[in-house]
């Protein structure tokens, strides 16, 4: 049997007082559960399921992760991470319209921006990518690993 | 030696006291990691890519809290990049095999098997909740979602986990 309405919104209200957390309206569950044989059975089957968790553990893994994990620790953490990066870049630009803003130097030779704009890249270049998602140390991946 | 001590000798500098976090707690990072990426390899890279980003943020953990809460959101994290690097391919269950875990019986491999069936965001509430115990309000800080959503989704999870389970039986 499909169960009603007013037994789908009582389950999860039903089975959060199952499981020893605080429901507002677990009177209204209740009293819908002592006039409903459908959640009776649901609960009991609930009730029975979680049971079968009780001996339940982690499947043994034959995986030790400490070699692999020492490895990387013991490297010094030279690394920026993306946010120093993004900071830096940030700091960069506003540091170099301030200089020009200060000594109002002219750079006939050169636009402006190309100084700063090689300095990004130098930066980009030497710290890598800021927008890049992190996903290994950057030395283990230079050295491919 | 306990997660406060080994913290704190961490901090002082020896490398070594974290090797007490990693055997500790990598057997179930490694079981929710294969639950998130369901693939093997990427369970055990995105593990330890976990473990290190723990160690290098060591400083961030609040000792009175339980490490593993914390480290879950780090290896959450690291799951998602792995998986979104290598899109829905799957390759690998989470169920134990018997002959690397032989001392499992056969309603546990019942339950994993069914887990296994269930998508990995219900597979992760389920084992959250009924192997961690963990509590509502942890799950949500875990997961990053409101306590209500938790409620439904995990209700959502243990009807389909319900249906899953009696299909076996019958």
């Amino acid at each position: 049997m499909n169960p009603g309405t007013d037994c789908e919104r009582v389950r999860p209200q039903l089975m959060a007082a199952l499981d020893g957390e605080s429901v507002p309206d677990v009177a209204d569950a209740r009293q819908h559960l002592s006039s409903c044989s459908s959640c009776e059975r649901w609960l009991k089957n609930l009730e029975s399921m979680n049971g079968r968790f009780h001996a339940v553990s982690y499947p043994r893994s034959q995986v030790d992760l400490w070699a692999g994990v020492e490895d990387r620790i013991r490297l010094p953490d030279a690394s920026l991470t993306r946010v120093h990066r993004l900071w830096l870049i940030g700091a960069l630009v506003i540091a170099w319209r301030a200089l020009q803003l200060m000594f109002d130097l002219p750079l006939p030779m050169l636009h402006p921006l190309v100084p700063l704009a090689a300095a990004v890249a130098a930066l980009w270049q030497i710290s890598g990518d800021p927008l890049a998602i992190e996903t290994a140390a950057p030395e283990l991946q230079k050295r491919g690993v | 030696m306990d997660d406060a001590a080994a913290r704190r000798a961490c901090l002082a500098g020896n490398v070594d006291a974290f090797r007490h976090f990693v055997e500790r707690y990598q057997g179930r990072a490694l079981a929710h990691a294969r639950l998130l990426t369901r693939h093997e390899a990427d369970a055990a890279d995105a593990t330890q890519d976990a473990f290190v980003d723990a160690f290098r943020n060591l400083r961030t953990f609040d000792p009175d809290r339980h490490f593993y809460a914390w480290f879950y959101v780090l290896l959450r994290n690291r799951c998602f990049k792995q998986r979104s690097r290598r899109g829905t391919r799957s390759e690998s269950g989470i169920v134990p095999a018997r002959g690397v875990d032989p001392g499992v019986s056969e309603e546990q491999l019942d339950l994993w098997r069914a887990i296994d069936r269930l998508s990995p965001d219900d597979g992760e509430l389920v084992v959250l909740k009924h192997i961690e115990g963990w509590t509502y309000e942890e799950l949500s800080k875990a997961l990053g979602v409101p306590r209500g959503t938790v409620m439904s989704r995990l209700y959502m999870a243990r009807q389909r986990l319900m249906t899953l389970l009696s299909g076996e039986r019958s």
